[in-house]
């Protein structure tokens, strides 16, 4: 029952974060739509990826869907770094240590994927050296979602034992990166909108 | 767009009836500009222009577009005006201000949201 309410909120979270990007992605007339467009794309098929686990369609969301939001995300990080190295004037792009602590994990497709995008943006995120910017922030929510793959795996896998009580770890953790995900984009639109209406309101 | 804020209206009217900071305005219109362009194009003293340009930052007409490291690795600002055309018009007791804007609002708000403006700030500096 908690697992069905959580998968609910999942979906409806992730629904709320998707408005923004659209938002931009309809009012933007250049370069930075495509950017906008493949994050769009990314929280869609995440949201598809939710809301068919709340209505039960086990495989088509963890089989299909999420491994494919992964790769919309991991597809938006290398957009991302293409729009960055020609802002920023990225000369190449050096190897990252990849933490591969936990073998069995080699399975997930969806967690390499994650790690692949998480690579890009930790990396751009040292960069940056500011814990405000995009890129540290959205590097926070892939480890969290992560770590809740982490944890989900582990927990099926019977390492991690809990009680009934307890619930899905996984997805529990999955909520909270879902919910950080959607505070961080509309806080992130609200201080850059509010930084440019004063024209008309001071 | 239609100016509403007060301030605003106050320091535009200021802003053209002072030679100096039309100058000043003028040599940023088109590109952004460090402080010594600015000065080298609009003649204006040192003193004066810092003084000036930090006012219009003050007042939201001017704003820090981007920041260059320079050959020596120095940061420096590169300001823009954020207006760049007026029509105004009194009547008893009502002045109505048009301006348009001189930058893409959205485009400024994704940079912003993406971190991907130069300066990585969405907020106007407001030193110099």
């Amino acid at each position: 029952m908690l697992d069905t309410q959580l998968h609910l909120v999942n979906g409806i979270v992730i629904l709320l974060a998707a408005g923004i990007p659209l938002y931009l992605t309809i009012r933007l007339k250049n370069d930075l739509r495509r950017l906008t467009a493949i994050l769009s794309i990314f929280i869609l098929i995440h949201a598809a990826y939710c809301w068919l686990d709340y209505f039960g369609f086990d495989f088509l969301s963890d089989g299909v869907f999420e491994p494919l939001s992964a790769a919309a995300l991991l597809f938006f990080g290398i957009s991302y770094y293409g729009i960055a190295k020609r802002k920023d004037n990225i000369k190449k792009m050096v190897a990252i240590w990849t933490p591969i602590t936990f073998i069995p994990l080699m399975d997930s497709f969806t967690v390499i994927l994650l790690l692949a995008a998480l690579s890009i943006f930790l990396w751009l995120a040292t960069r940056a050296k500011k814990i405000r910017s995009f890129q540290f922030q959205i590097s926070i929510f892939i480890i969290i979602w992560v770590l809740g793959q982490v944890a989900g795996s582990l927990q099926d896998d019977g390492i991690i034992a809990l009680s009934p009580l307890q619930g899905d770890i996984g997805l529990e953790i999955h909520v909270v990166s879902l919910v950080f995900f959607s505070i961080m984009v509309w806080l992130r639109f609200y201080y850059s909108h509010r930084s440019l209406i004063w024209l008309n309101t001071s | 767009m239609i100016v509403k804020g007060e301030r605003l209206k106050r320091a535009i009217l200021l802003g053209l009836a002072d030679t100096e900071l039309q100058r000043i305005m003028d040599a940023a219109v088109y590109q952004s500009k460090s402080v010594n362009q600015i000065i080298q194009e609009s003649k204006v003293s040192h003193s004066t222009a810092y003084r000036k340009i930090r006012w219009l930052v003050e007042e939201k007409l001017l704003i820090v577009d981007k920041i260059e490291i320079t050959g020596d690795g120095k940061k420096s600002s590169l300001f823009r005006t954020t207006l760049k055309s007026f029509n105004i018009k009194y009547e008893y007791n009502n002045l109505i201000m048009e301006a348009e804007q001189n930058f893409d609002t959205m485009r400024k708000i994704t940079e912003n949201f993406f971190t991907l403006s130069d300066h990585g700030s969405p907020h106007v500096s407001s030193s110099i």
